[in-house]
């Protein structure tokens, strides 16, 4: 019976030679039909974090500056500050700034404050219980 | 409201360079560069990019996402497509300015995207035999 019409390997001067091609180039048929739009970035991000606890240990220390670089940039961006700009109103250095909204760096409250005065809001800061035994939140605001 | 989305490129081979690029980084750097991506995400596709200096203008409507982990510079080049931001390209940023090459590859790879989106779904063959129409 014939199941497949290559050989397996053919013998030449006494070696066996695997044959390289195959009757369909699988991967090309497959190729036809890839989609352009690959993976979500996020889904990307979660499997590396599943993989690596030094990943995740470095998140988890990162992630509150990355918030506040957030949410600093937000509020820039709605007053169309450039970063020099922000740090002349908040009477600080543009590097100061720069490192905030790298998201790679703590931040003082002191800093905070400043920011929260230059965008004519104020800092609120707080402490909340975690949702199954919230009973109260407290919250003081800074300035 | 449509919030933007960002996914990798994805070659006619299966791979995804950006993904691949970010994966092939130190641990230790990965969840830094993932972070300044994913600032991508979930924009009103009404609002405007984010502002300087995370992100500009390259040509046209390439972009690049300035990300950086500590002095060590990387830019991702992108498009939006949509509610999709598509990761084109990704560099280690050791020149002034985006190589030239650089900029290439993210535009040979956006066209090669939008060919692809626009092509005709492939439909599967249609049923043969003697209740064939």
């Amino acid at each position: 019976m014939l199941k497949s019409f290559w050989p397996r390997s053919i013998v030449i001067d006494g070696k066996d030679i695997v044959p390289k091609t195959k009757p369909v180039s699988e991967k090309i048929v497959r190729s036809a039909s890839v989609s352009p739009v690959g993976s979500t970035h996020r889904a990307a991000s979660r499997r590396r974090a599943q993989r690596s606890a030094a990943y995740r240990e470095e998140l988890a220390r990162i992630a509150p500056y990355e918030g506040i670089a957030r949410i600093v940039i937000a509020r820039r961006q709605a007053l169309g500050l450039t970063q020099q700009e922000l740090a002349e109103r908040v009477g600080t250095s543009h590097s100061v700034i720069s490192r905030i909204e790298s998201g790679q760096h703590p931040t003082s409250v002191t800093t905070l404050r400043r920011l929260a005065e230059a965008f004519g809001t104020h800092l609120v800061v707080g402490f909340e219980d975690r949702p199954e035994n919230a009973s109260e939140l407290q919250l003081v605001a800074v300035s | 409201m449509p919030r933007t989305q960002a996914v990798y490129y994805r070659a006619p081979d299966g791979s995804e360079p950006v993904n691949h690029f970010v994966a092939g980084l130190d641990e230790r750097k990965q969840p830094t560069i993932d972070l300044q991506i994913d600032r991508l995400n979930d924009q009103l596709t009404t609002a405007p990019p984010p502002p300087f200096p995370h992100s500009s203008q390259v040509r046209g409507q390439l972009r690049e996402l300035r990300c950086h982990y500590g002095s060590e510079l990387y830019r991702v080049l992108y498009r939006r497509s949509g509610n999709l931001i598509v990761l084109l390209h990704m560099l280690r940023k050791d020149t002034a300015s985006i190589p030239e090459a650089d900029i290439a590859v993210a535009e040979a790879r956006w066209e090669d995207f939008k060919r692809r989106m626009d092509a005709p779904r492939r439909r599967p063959p249609r049923a043969a035999g003697h209740d064939a129409p």
